[in-house]
């Protein structure tokens, strides 16, 4: 009788040849970042380098996944974003979605992405009802931004107390943002027993002769202060024709106009003369205070850069970054769950569950986040989904190299 | 003899009408051989080089037509609403149908589609929307394609599909925001090809072809690609009409060569019968005159005698012995001269009578003879040698006849001539040399140029002053002073001329210079500037001097006078009583001026002036009422020149009139040339003067200009209100009217500003002036006496129009104080034709956009 002795060479062999297959096994999910990389490529960029930041600290994985950054340029253009949630929706490895520094996009198909449980995570995207789901609804958009529905008391404070101002007009852009900014802005003024001198729109192909002829409109009631939202290149404008038209007004503005090369066009001659003060998160506050992780951050991230300020659009950045480690602590929470090993839906719906219900604190650059995000309820908890209160905003001026400083 | 006389010179005709019939048919056929091999080849090129200039036309004319509706379609496009719509911001899907039902859009479009970025159609403007199903979805496709991916294509992609005469071709207009093509308008239209491309003699057919059709390929066809548009137009030739042509231009040719050959040899034959066969016929004729020769010097009433070698008379008729008093047979074989001649008969003329004799000379004479040796009387004598047929003189003929009385009348005139040659180059008045002497002594002078040669030109100032107050006498006076003066400062070689009323020119003597013209001037005008005593009055003049000299070397002798007269226009308009050279300085002004008038001539003739037009618009809705033509001058040499640069020198050379035919004619034509691409100016306004509203031919004009064109309106400075006005003024005036011709008083309140005169004029509209416009947005004052006037137009039912419009706050000021019609550079300056085209166009989408808007 024989026995077999076992061929261990051939033993070796197959279990060397099986090494690379266990890892090409290990299955790689996308996430899309769905922003504007042509007409806004300063915002999109600083948000997607904020994001890889934080990914490269866990070696780009998420609860034992190979991550891969797909962007996804919407061009500004509402109908394109649509496609491309339709087409992670479709997806059978497409974890989620950061958006860009645009609002309607989100406006326009919050419901959609709720119905279709898209897990949607927002850097920028400032306006209210976005993460307000609709009644009977999911909610699956989380923010780590300003909300406008704090925001407008923000601005609405600063033009009184610092801004010393009694007359107030609003100058919007005729969006689904700026519309849904005019309600919270009016009320944040009614609760100042104040109402807007003027509310003057503006659409998004805005020309110089058109902001020449709104601004001297606006100046007809001769206002102490201009509370503006605008994207940054309407904005530059509006700017440089209200130089001409209301030499002497002040304005606050919300942070869009910070997304592009607005300091190039609107010189600082004229941003000194409107005493120009723009809505932020207090990321340079917190670089003026000495955050050494801001520090370390940063010198990983761009080597060479001096500060925050050297960051072109640095909001999308300390966003995108903090948001990044927001999601990184909640797939390794998910990751401890049966629902993680399971679908591409299952995944997406753990990693919801973990952001609404996180076990330990996580360290961001704005601040440390004890529970960033809770479980959805429009009435008892409608700020559930998001990160940032109104404490977390702060007010910037621009110097006169066209980067924001940090306005106390 | 006579007989055979009459046969040769029947042969000789005979035989010059037949060598004259076959020079003529020989040419006739050789003419028509060079024709056929020579000038036809050279026909059809030309033919070809008409078809290769109709296809370029052709492909010009159809980028114009497509051109006009691309930019209609991407004023549309540039709307923020439909850009917001394209982005998704807003999904109002009737604004786009609303924008085109509310725009007047061309007939030819039949229907229009919004895609998005994603090629999804968004909205429909139907018009015949049968039409877009000729072309296949999948060729839109292609279409919207091709223009999603290139936002600024060199030539814009089209689809083309032709149905007979009718082509259906599709234009894909960008919407973009931000420089990204962010939805298309994609616009479909049907284009009568044989409207567009009327047939004609060279051409059968003109087609729309994509590049590289089928069509193409055919070697007949003569293809043009659009400047604009991946599209090309392909003309087919008519063989058959281009070789009928070519037998009509050779049977054209030979008939205008019969009639010019068969006329240049009739003229030919007639000279020829006078010159050939004329001379047989009269040799006949003369031998019967020789006959009769003899017996008509026996009956002449001149004397006619005959003397032999030695001048003895050997025969003579009967008037000789009546003229001299002496028969015949008395002084037969003596020497005339003997018994004829007198005392006082003039030694020199008998010694040529002589002289003439010798050497057998015929002479002519006026001498003085004696009848009966004592009656003196002059006649007229003429000598003649007599020779035979071999040439030998025999003797001398004199004929004569008595010229008395002729003589002593003759006398008398070259007398009364002297005197009235005196008078016609020398002034009554004070007796100088007139402007008729100085014009021969400086044509005599222009003979011996090797010497310097200066003018003085003088004109006194203030001369009709004198006239005025102190009477013409005391004027002549004056003159007479004057005139003294320069005589007694001139020397006896210098010439002092009065060439006008107050006006004279010294021609000084050879060799003197300017520097003696000038030092002579203010000697003169020294004495001039004295006062003078008229019936013991003191009377002042004072003398402006011009002086030129050919020794500075900048003029030529022939324009010195004109140099001393630009040299006293100095003199005069630097102050007047003084003296002015003709210097450096003032050579490089005349040659400017020179320069410059002899562009405007070139210009003139090679039309070089353009109208501009500057749009004229209501006050309220700010729709276009209306253009005022300017003039300008694109001279290729100087540039574009306004009106003020050339008109002075264009009113010197009396090109005004001229211009003003050029400028209005052009502007008709090219207003008119806007018709076809829907715009429709309704009221064209020219600036005329007063001679034009007289002027026949500009009636005409307005007679021929089209009934359903721009009304005409004709602008007259105020300065007529005030002047006054002659019956032809008033007639030329009315007949405008009657011919539909409104009439605007223009630049009211810069002048005399009659109340009167508007009154009786009774214009239709008054057009306020630019300076009384221009402050009323900082000066209460200007914006009362404004507000004022307009109340007064209002009361004469007066419409206002406003120029020199500068900025919108002005606009709606003038709106609101009454003004009905607003122009300037607040809405637009003034252009030529081709931006007039697309600043309407533009201008009524932008109104209707934002009508729509609003």
């Amino acid at each position: 009788m024989s026995r077999r002795v076992p061929n261990w060479p051939c033993v070796l062999l197959f279990c060397l040849t099986m090494i690379p297959f266990a890892r090409a096994s290990a299955e790689t999910l996308d996430i899309f970042i769905d922003a504007d990389f042509s007409k806004s490529r300063a915002s999109a960029s600083a948000i997607e380098l904020g994001i890889k930041t934080a990914l490269e600290e866990v070696d780009n994985q998420l609860g034992g996944y190979d991550i891969r950054l797909v962007p996804k340029d919407h061009r500004t253009n509402v109908k394109r974003s649509h496609r491309h949630i339709q087409e992670l929706g479709a997806s059978e490895t497409a974890l989620l979605m950061f958006g860009g520094m645009h609002s309607p996009q989100y406006l326009s198909y919050r419901d959609y992405i709720n119905e279709n449980q898209i897990l949607t995570l927002l850097p920028w995207s400032a306006a209210g009802p976005i993460t307000r789901a609709a009644p009977g609804h999911e909610n699956w958009l989380f923010r780590l931004s300003v909300d406008d529905y704090q925001s407008g008391e923000f601005l609405v404070n600063a033009a009184i107390t610092q801004g010393g101002c009694q007359s107030i007009s609003l100058l919007l852009l005729d969006t689904g943002w700026g519309l849904a900014n005019r309600t919270t802005l009016e009320a944040a003024l009614a609760a100042h027993d104040l109402s807007a001198n003027q509310v003057a729109f503006f659409p998004t192909s805005i020309g110089d002769a058109g902001a020449g002829a709104l601004a001297a409109k606006l100046a007809t009631d001769s206002p102490d202060c201009i509370i503006m939202l605008s994207n940054w290149h309407n904005g530059a404008a509006m700017i440089n024709a209200m130089r001409k038209h209301l030499p002497d007004v002040k304005i606050f503005s919300h942070w869009g106009i910070t997304g592009g090369a607005f300091a190039e066009q609107v010189p600082h001659e004229t941003r000194a003369a409107l005493s120009l003060s723009v809505l932020q998160t207090c990321g340079l506050r917190r670089e003026r205070d000495g955050n050494a992780l801001l520090q370390w951050v940063l010198r990983r991230a761009l080597p060479d850069a001096q500060g925050l300020a050297d960051v072109s659009a640095p909001t999308g950045f300390v966003h995108g970054y903090d948001l990044t480690r927001i999601l990184i602590a909640a797939a390794d929470q998910a990751a401890t769950t049966p629902a993680w090993q399971g679908s591409i839906v299952d995944k997406r719906r753990a990693l919801k569950s973990a952001l609404e219900s996180l076990s330990r604190p996580v360290t961001g650059i704005l601040k440390t986040y004890q529970t960033p995000f809770s479980a959805y309820d429009p009435q008892t908890a409608p700020n559930a989904h998001e990160a940032l209160g109104l404490a977390d905003l702060c007010l910037a001026r621009f110097d006169a190299n066209g980067r924001l400083e940090d306005l106390r | 003899m006579d007989v055979d006389h009459q046969i040769r010179s029947a042969t000789v005709a005979r035989r010059f009408w037949m060598l004259t019939l076959l020079i003529l048919t020989l040419t006739l056929i050789s003419s028509a051989l060079a024709i056929r091999y020579v000038a036809m080849p050279f026909f059809k090129e030309y033919q070809y080089s008409a078809i290769k200039a109709q296809a370029d036309e052709s492909a010009a004319h159809l980028n114009s037509v497509l051109s006009h509706h691309q930019i209609l379609i991407s004023v549309i496009a540039q709307d923020p609403n439909l850009v917001n719509i394209a982005l998704g911001f807003d999904d109002n899907t009737s604004y786009v149908p609303d924008v085109f039902s509310a725009l007047r859009m061309p007939e030819s479009l039949s229907w229009v589609t919004f895609y998005d970025a994603f090629n999804e159609p968004l909205a429909h403007h139907n018009k015949r929307p049968e039409e877009r199903r000729i072309f296949g979805q999948q060729e839109i496709d292609d279409l919207l394609q091709a223009s999603q991916t290139e936002t600024d294509p060199a030539r814009l992609p089209v689809l083309i599909q032709s149905r007979g005469d009718q082509a259906f071709v599709v234009l894909a207009t960008p919407v973009l925001h931000q420089g990204f093509v962010e939805g298309i308008l994609l616009s479909g239209y049907r284009l009568d090809t044989l409207e567009i491309f009327p047939a004609n003699d060279i051409v059968k057919r003109t087609y729309l072809v994509r590049p590289l059709s089928g069509l193409l390929q055919r070697g007949t066809a003569e293809v043009r690609a659009l400047a604009d548009f991946r599209l090309s137009v392909a003309l087919l030739p008519d063989p058959l009409a281009v070789q009928a042509a070519g037998h009509a231009v050779l049977a054209n040719s030979m008939t205008a060569i019969a009639i010019v050959l068969i006329g240049a040899f009739g003229l030919f034959a007639l000279a020829g019968k006078a010159v050939i066969v004329g001379p047989h016929r009269a040799l006949e004729a003369k031998q019967a005159e020789l006959s009769e020769l003899a017996a008509i010097a026996e009956r002449a009433s001149d004397s006619i005698s005959i003397t032999d070698l030695d001048g003895r008379l050997i025969w003579a008729n009967p008037s000789f012995e009546k003229l001299t008093g002496h028969l015949v047979e008395d002084v037969q074989n003596m020497k005339p001269a003997e018994f004829l001649q007198g005392p006082d008969t003039d030694k020199e003329t008998q010694a040529a009578i002589r002289r003439a004799q010798s050497a057998c000379q015929a002479i002519q004479v006026e001498i003085l003879n004696y009848r009966y040796g004592k009656i003196p009387y002059w006649i007229n004598l003429s000598i003649s040698p007599l020779k035979t047929d071999t040439g030998h003189h025999y003797g001398f003929m004199a004929i004569s006849n008595d010229i008395t009385e002729a003589r002593e009348q003759r006398e008398a005139i070259v007398t009364a001539n002297k005197e009235i040659e005196h008078q016609a180059l020398h002034d009554p008045l004070t007796g100088l040399p007139n402007r008729r002497a100085l014009d021969q002594a400086l044509k005599q002078r222009a003979e011996h140029l090797d010497q310097p040669a200066t003018v003085v030109r003088i004109d006194l100032d203030h001369f009709k002053y004198v006239n005025d107050t102190m009477g013409h006498e005391a004027g002549d006076f004056i003159l007479c002073e004057v005139a003294n003066i320069l005589r007694e400062e001139t020397k006896s070689a210098d010439l002092t001329a009065r060439v006008g009323g107050d006006e004279f020119v010294l021609l000084l003597a050879p060799g003197s210079t300017s520097q003696d013209g000038e030092q002579l001037a203010n000697r003169m005008l020294k004495r001039i500037k004295l006062p003078k005593y008229f019936e013991n009055k003191s009377v002042r003049v004072g003398a402006s001097f011009g002086v030129a000299s050919t020794f500075d070397g900048l003029l030529e002798f022939d324009q010195l006078i004109i140099g001393a007269d630009a040299a006293l226009y100095e003199a005069k308009v630097t102050g007047r009583n003084r003296t002015h050279l003709y210097s450096p300085e003032l050579h490089r002004a005349v040659q400017a001026r020179r320069t410059l008038a002899r562009e405007l001539r070139r210009a003139v003739a090679r039309s070089e002036f353009e109208p501009y037009f500057q749009p004229q618009f209501d006050a309220r809705t700010h729709e276009v009422v209306g253009v005022e033509t300017l003039a300008r001058w694109h001279s290729p040499q100087l540039g574009i020149l306004m009106p003020a640069e050339f008109l002075p020198v264009a009113e010197q050379l009396s090109l005004v009139e001229d211009i003003d035919n050029l400028i209005f004619a052009k502007a008709l034509e090219q207003i008119d040339s806007l018709r076809p691409l829907g715009i429709e100016i309704p009221k064209l306004s020219v600036n005329v003067t007063v001679e034009r509203i007289r002027n026949d031919q500009v009636y005409e004009q307005i007679c021929r200009h089209r009934h359903d064109g721009p009304r005409i309106v004709f602008e007259v400075l105020e300065s007529v209100l005030v002047e006054e006005q002659s019956e032809m003024f008033h007639f030329g005036l009315d007949r405008l009217r009657e011919a539909g011709v409104l009439v605007e008083i223009d630049d009211f309140g810069s002048g005399h500003a009659s109340v009167v005169g508007l009154m009786q004029l009774r214009p239709d509209a008054m057009k306020i002036d630019q300076q009384l416009i221009r402050p009323i947005t900082v000066d209460p004052l200007a914006h009362g006496i404004l507000k004022h006037i307009i109340g007064m137009a209002e009361l004469m039912d007066l419409q206002i129009i406003a120029e020199g419009v500068e900025t919108m706050e002005h606009a709606r000021i003038l709106r609101d104080i009454g003004c009905h019609t607003l122009q300037g550079y607040a809405f637009c300056k003034p252009i030529p034709v081709d931006e007039l085209r697309e600043f309407i166009l533009q201008h009524e989408a932008r109104l209707s956009i934002r009508a729509l808007s609003s």
